[in-house]
């Protein structure tokens, strides 16, 4: 008998629990499946087994998804409900899911209801998650009292009395100094240490994990443990909290500031502070003041300072860097507070575990997250670290079967045998080639794909699992042996096998050329890859036999370097690749204590300092302070660091202007004007823009239309339904059109995608994103092999016309000269953009109206915390900088935008290219326009006899709206039907009653649409510039201008980002159906056509739900 | 096991309560007792284990205190019997006082260097017997009829083995206290085997290693002040000294005691009563009002303290009109 979804959760049989949960659903008719989901909700609600809960919350989440929303025997279209929606965004999941349970059981269930469904279960099943990481976490041993301080008076710590032992000579105060080393993890084993695999499943979650010490090759002499953190007290009732490498220092003087992640780059030291114990958790909101905090610990009217150094290595290095800083503060912090056994030293095993408790604290607290390996840089050497079976007693204990907290089992000299333990460190150092890729991407998506597939029991990825568990067993084997060449052949055979299978995205074209070329040129030599943390492309290893491996360390560098520069443009690179020199760590976190004369702060501190000082102001500097900077100026004896201080301290007393101080200022200011000259840019129009914006006649509340304006659903009669049964005469006619090539593909591709990247810059239609056809291919490449499969079903050529703007073209252009010989059989165009707008400073009251007055999604309560935080910054930086002000702060290309997808086939004709392109093609009489994201649109036969049977100008195909797709629409809008992008919506409510979503992709009949701008075709093709750009001009003044706010990244430091958002003025596509003069129809069209993929988080859905096959059948790159 | 003997430490010098402490030895602060009549600190602790059954008691005292104490109760006597030469209660007192002075024996601890040396250095004196211990700064008023020595003392006969007197005391104070781990005894519900006493914990230690079932969140169990000893101890002591085994310099007696768990019986007794902690800011005063309260002077006390608090409003109220 067939088990039932439940049956998959409570089963005893274990081959019944690790059935696919997706196959099993897909086999019912949907009338029994919907019985079965009926009964597993009440299973999910009347349990009271944590892990049942949530396994029944994500099933219910795949069967909405991947079978429910795609089965055709569900009405397609529906509406998003409001009530539930907004429950849904702010983290009321169970409410959401009882309205719209409820609202399918009265109107039966529809397939946008059920996408809905499917976002709120799987959201709640990781709210669940969550929620469970917090509470056990809190309740770890050790952890708990941390929770229960409920004053300054309460507080049971006491500072080490030697850190209160002045040195009588130097006035000094000693200074404890912990160096923590970071961890790598040698076996990747399926990212089996998320919490959540490790509570369900803990003899499963296993790793190997080594403690490193780490030196930049070329930069640095030898490895170090690269992150050192000190504590000292100070005679101030303060916390001064300083990051050497992000170069911020404060003095907190105030628990509201401590417990303020947000507000500047040190929350994660706040972070360590806090879970260190020093200011217990419990005190936030206490309205407990800060000094009476320190008073009780340290003494009254004084304070604490923290200084943290990663030694600059990059973020993004898939080495925990972070997640061991905070263990490192915790360490340092717990022992001057004598919360540890010995000032100085290692940790003994049992405070290393409260250390690695209180980094996921620490991690919670700031919003970031982590596995629970990445403290291991606080153990020493290698160890294996394994998840544990929870017992009476532990805070798990009936809740889940695992503990949150791993066993950690040290592979050491003892245990591997002096001589195989040396061997084993010496090949691993010579032989294993780690570098930083320069990606840094958010790992976060992948973690959560992951825990669902693992949760489903996919088949492929099931399989996938039982073979990474299997390789694991033989990487440990080949560690006790010291065989390393075998070693590299199976972390090479994980990443090629399994970790591929369970998740496709933790590869991209960089690694896979990185990989072919180090084959290429180093043959047998090259041993393996070795993928590290979520995903590649950031940190990774290269095996290499040992006997070669120190030597070619600046070769292997050169190569990773080229083949980032053949992607630059096309991938997320936050900065330049290095290759690092890393040892094992045999010791841990390791601390010492300097007195007297010896208890001075690095140089690279003491320049941080220097530079925050004020002219005059170190008089004001108390006397230990004044006696630090003594001590170390009566130490000078020339090093080029000690040096440094030096400049940095002149600097300061003779400040020069900020352009010279800026090494890269002056050269993004020259590169800037050239952009404008090239582009045209207006000057006049932009400052009229500026003082509108900044007066309020333009912004975001201004780009509603009235409120009296009514907008309601469309009639079915106001579109066309492409999806029922075609009329097979109109077919016919248009099927001849299709024959005579009178249809061009025009690719949208001025836009980098901000969404796609967050705003990185990266140029979208590039982005090498999905595996198709041998290799990874771009989004515009897949455009071209749709257009190249038409085109041989067609037996004629359809020309294809690429859109690009000053921020793309020169990317496009330089990978379109790569590819061009695969595509020759095509008639491809390229066209450059012609317009340009410079971006501003947004106004305070945009961004408190896009923050306030717009419905957000909440996040989890910490991470909306730090996003809290985050934004009253960004308000006080667009004070500061001057609202309307032009954005110049970031490299050129990055300070300009694009004026908005209306404009880029306007563009076309100014450019010349669509003149070409009729003469080329003179027989053309229809562009069938798309987004650069819409991967589904094609030259459909069928399709053009429905646009061209409808007479209309312009035909713009519509899909029926998922909960993805919020924004606006086709609604009818004072009677007329029309698309009406979200933010003109006149009260956001509308969006809840429309049905339809827009795809952007249009038929303009090329006549229709010359004659509403008054153009003839000899006028382009002839080349008549300026009746042209008139007559666009024209057009464009009777569309109005919205105002969007768009995030940038602008970076800096080592592979540091930050975003900040900024104001651009857009004109849009969609707003041409709102003119009168212009005729137009819309095309109701399958969701596979015309879905757009617009984050990576929906690629893992997109690829499952059948949407990748269907891409893909359209596609011919052979 | 029957205690008939204690020990009081006193070579204390009672740095917190400087000046005062300088000119008068610590245990030598009067207070007025539960009786109404005025003592020192001393007399009280000592009368404590006297009406709890103890016969002989051994002071550890710093190098010449001996003589300064005996002064001390002499000149006491005297001046009460001269002072109030009519009055009986005085002559009452003076008569304890020679008493105790009787009863008293002293030890000199010539350096100071720890706890369990200052215990140690009774080991003469006290010989192969049991005995109590008893902290020269701290007082004791039970919650029930009977003396807390004496709640220690029963427990120590009906166990047969070395008590501690513990309390449970919240986890920001623990930093001022031996801690002990440990496990309720089915039948005695105020008795726990002793599993490991930590010195002044911190709360991270505490939770990890010092939770005991069946109490609070967040509390944790304190040695009270009171010990009844096997003389076993002595033996670990000098097995200490002679290996030099220290705690920060010092001989601690924690170290003794968590020794003594794996040498014989050992338990811990949830004592019914409070105590106070001389050695502290406004430590004197507390005790002092507590002493009244417990005693004959309750009435009185506490018409003085809220006298007090209601023209302390008084004064403060018209300051700010």
């Amino acid at each position: 008998m067939k088990p039932t979804l439940i049956d998959l959760i409570s089963s005893e049989d274990a081959d019944i629990r690790d059935q696919p949960a997706v196959e099993l659903a897909q086999s019912m008719p949907v009338p029994e499946l919907l019985i079965q989901l009926k009964d597993l909700e009440e299973f999910r609600l009347s349990t009271s087994n944590l892990y049942h809960r949530v396994r029944a919350a994500v099933i219910q989440h795949a069967v909405y998804r991947f079978v429910l929303q795609e089965s055709d025997s569900l009405p397609s279209d529906g509406r998003i409900d409001e009530h539930a929606y907004k429950d849904f965004l702010n983290r009321r999941f169970e409410e959401s899911i009882s309205q719209w349970l409820k609202l399918s059981d009265q109107n039966g269930l529809d397939r946008t209801t059920a996408s809905c469904l499917a976002a709120a279960y799987e959201q709640s099943a990781f709210a669940t998650l969550a929620d469970q990481v917090r509470r056990s976490v809190r309740q770890c041993p050790g952890n708990k009292w941390m929770f229960r301080v409920g004053s300054a008076e309460e507080h049971p710590l006491r500072l080490s009395p030697s850190l209160l032992k002045r040195d009588g000579e130097t006035g000094l105060y000693p200074i404890i100094t912990e160096r923590t080393p970071v961890r790598m993890d040698l076996s990747h084993s399926g990212w089996s240490d998320i919490f959540f695999l490790g509570m369900d499943y803990p003899e499963g979650a296993r790793v190997i994990n080594i403690s490193v010490d780490l030196g930049v090759h070329g930069r640095d002499s030898s490895p170090i443990p690269p992150i050192e953190t000190r504590v000292r007290v100070i005679d101030e009732p303060v916390l001064r909290l300083s990051s050497v490498d992000l170069g911020d220092t404060k003095d907190v003087t105030s628990l509201d500031d401590l417990f303020n992640f947000g507000n500047d780059y040190l929350g994660l030291v706040k972070a360590g502070v806090i879970a260190s114990g020093l200011v217990p958790a419990s005190l936030e909101g206490s309205g407990e003041s800060l000094a009476d905090v320190l008073a009780a610990v340290v003494r009254p009217g004084m304070g604490l300072e923290v200084v943290c150094k990663v030694n600059d290595i990059p973020k993004g290095s898939r080495l925990a860097v972070s997640t061991n800083l905070l263990a490192s503060i915790i360490s340092l912090l717990m022992r001057a507070t004598g919360q540890t056994k010995a000032l100085t030293g290692g940790l003994t095993p049992e405070e290393s575990k409260v250390v690695v408790a209180r980094a996921i604290l620490g991690e919670w607290l700031g919003g970031s997250g982590g596995g629970w390996q990445d403290s291991g840089g606080v153990f020493p050497g290698i160890k294996t670290i394994q998840g544990a079976v929870a017992e009476p007693g532990d805070p798990e204990w009936q809740i889940s079967r695992g503990r949150l907290l791993p066993d950690h089992k040290l592979l050491d000299s003892r245990e591997l045998g002096e001589k195989t333990s040396a061997e084993l460190a010496d090949k691993l150092a010579r032989g294993l080639i780690l570098i930083h890729g320069g990606m840094a991407q958010n790992v976060g998506p992948i973690l959560n794909m992951v825990t669902e597939k693992y949760l489903l029991r996919g088949r492929n990825e099931s399989a996938a699992r039982q073979e990474s568990l299997g390789i694991f067993e033989e990487i440990v084997e080949s560690i006790r042996t010291a065989d390393v060449k075998r070693l590299a052949g199976l972390t090479d055979r994980n990443f090629h096998g399994p970790l591929k299978t369970m998740i496709p995205w933790v590869s991209n074209r960089y690694t896979e050329t990185i990989i072919e070329r180090m084959k290429a040129k180093y043959g047998d030599q090259f041993w393996g890859f070795l993928m590290l943390g979520g995903m590649s492309g950031g940190g990774m290893g290269l095996f290499v036999d040992p006997e070669i491996g120190p030597h070619i360390r600046g070769e292997v560098l050169e190569l990773i370097r080229t083949a980032k520069a053949e992607l630059d443009d096309a991938l997320p690179f936050a900065m330049d690749p290095v290759v690092y020199d890393f040892q094992i760590n045999p010791r841990g976190t390791w601390s010492e204590i300097a007195t007297g004369s010896a208890a001075i702060m690095p140089e690279s501190y003491l320049r941080l300092i220097v530079s925050k000082l004020q002219p005059g102001s170190g008089g004001a500097w108390t006397a230990t302070r004044r006696a630090e900077m003594f001590q170390f100026a009566t130490g000078v004896t020339g090093e080029p660091s000690q040096i440094d201080v030096l400049k940095t301290l002149v600097g300061q007393m003779f400040p020069l202007d900020r352009g010279t101080v800026r090494p890269n200022a002056a050269e993004w200011e020259l590169e800037s004007r050239r952009i404008r000259e090239a582009y045209g840019f207006d000057p006049i129009q932009h400052s009229k823009n500026r003082e509108d914006l900044l007066r309020g006649r333009i912004g975001l509340a201004r780009n509603r239309l009235p409120n009296s304006v009514e907008v309601t659903d469309v009639r079915d009669q106001d579109v066309i339904d492409t999806r029922k049964s075609i009329n097979p005469t109109v077919t016919t006619s248009s099927k001849s059109t299709y024959n005579q090539a009178q249809v061009a593909v025009v690719s949208l591709a001025a836009g980098v995608g901000s969404r796609w990247t967050s705003g990185a810059g990266v140029v979208k239609a590039v982005n090498p994103f999905v595996p198709m056809g041998h290799r990874h291919r771009s989004f515009l490449e897949i455009h071209l092999a749709k257009t190249r499969r038409a085109q041989r079903l067609s037996g004629s050529v359809i020309p294809h016309l690429v859109t690009t703007s000053y921020l793309t073209k020169s990317a496009v252009d330089r990978h379109w000269s790569n590819w061009s010989r695969e595509w020759s059989d095509l008639a491809v165009y390229l066209s450059e953009g012609r317009a340009i707008g410079q971006r501003l400073i947004p106004t305070r009251r945009d961004l408190q109206f896009l923050w306030e007055e717009s419905t957000q999604a909440l996040l989890d309560e910490n991470k909306q915390k730090v996003r809290d935080a985050g934004r009253r910054a960004i308000l006080d930086w667009a004070t500061t900088t001057g609202e309307a002000s032009d954005y110049v702060d970031n490299i050129a290309s990055q300070r300009f935008h694009p004026p908005g997808h209306f404009y880029e086939i306007p563009n076309l004709m100014t450019s010349g290219t669509l003149g070409k392109v009729l003469r080329d093609h003179p027989d053309l009489r229809w562009l069938m326009i798309h987004n650069i994201d819409t991967l589904g649109a094609t030259v459909d036969p069928d399709m053009l006899a429905q646009a061209e049977s409808s007479g209309a100008a312009v035909c713009y195909e519509v899909i029926s709206k998922r909960v993805e797709d919020h924004g606006g629409g086709l609604a009818r809008v004072g009677g007329r039907p029309r698309l009406l992008e979200g933010l003109a919506q006149p009260r956001e409510e509308t969006d809840y009653d429309l049905r339809y979503y827009n795809t952007l992709t249009t038929w303009l009949d090329l006549d229709r649409w010359l004659a509403i701008l008054g153009l003839s075709r000899s006028d382009l093709t002839e080349n008549r510039q300026s009746r042209i750009e008139e007559s666009v001009r024209d057009l464009a003044s009777r569309l109005p201008a919205y105002v969007t706010i768009k995030d940038v990244k602008r970076r800096w430091g080592f592979g540091q980002e930050d975003i900040f958002p900024v104001a651009q003025l857009e004109r849009i596509w969609g707003d041409l159906s709102g003119l009168d003069e212009v005729d137009t129809a819309f095309l109701v069209v399958d969701r596979r056509r015309g879905q757009q993929l617009k984050d990576p988080a929906q690629l893992d859905g997109w690829a499952n739900d059948g949407s990748l096959d269907y891409i893909a059948n359209l596609c011919d790159f052979s | 096991m029957n205690v008939t003997r204690a020990v009081i430490t006193a070579a204390g010098r009672g740095a917190r309560q400087y000046p005062a402490a300088d000119t008068v030895q610590k245990a030598m602060i009067p207070l007025v007792d539960r009786d109404g009549v005025t003592k020192p600190v001393l007399q009280i602790i000592a009368e404590e284990a006297m009406d709890s059954g103890v016969e002989e008691i051994c002071v550890v005292a710093a190098p010449g205190d001996e003589a300064i104490y005996r002064r001390q109760f002499q000149s006491y006597g005297e001046m009460l019997r001269k002072g109030f030469p009519d009055e009986a209660w005085a002559h009452d007192q003076a008569a304890r006082m020679e008493e105790l002075q009787d009863r008293l024996t002293f030890a000199v601890q010539a350096e100071p260097l720890g706890y369990g040396h200052a215990v140690w250095c009774a080991h003469e004196r006290i010989g192969h017997e049991p005995f109590l211990l008893l902290l020269g700064d701290h007082l004791y008023i039970s919650a029930e009829k009977r003396r807390c020595a004496r709640q220690v003392i029963d427990a120590a006969k009906a166990k047969n083995g070395s008590i501690s007197a513990v309390q449970p005391t919240r986890e920001h104070l623990i930093h001022q206290y031996g801690t002990v781990a440990g496990k309720r005894l089915s039948d005695s519900p105020h008795l726990y085997d002793i599993q490991e006493i930590v010195e002044k914990p911190d709360p991270t230690t505490a939770e990890l290693r010092l939770t005991v079932p069946g109490l609070r969140a967040g509390h944790y169990l304190c040695f009270f002040g009171i010990h009844a000893l096997s003389p076993t101890i002595f033996e670990i002591l000098a097995q200490m000294m002679r290996d030099d085994v220290r705690d920060q310099d010092q001989f601690a007696l924690t170290t003794a005691l968590n020794k003594l768990i794996s040498h014989e019986a050992y338990y811990a007794l949830e004592t019914q009563g409070i105590r106070h902690n001389l050695g502290v800011k406004y430590g004197v005063v507390e005790a002092q009002i507590a002493l009244a309260l417990a005693g004959e002077g309750r009435e009185r006390m506490l018409g003085m303290l809220v006298n007090t608090f209601a023209k302390l409003e008084q004064s403060q109220s018209a300051e700010r009109t």
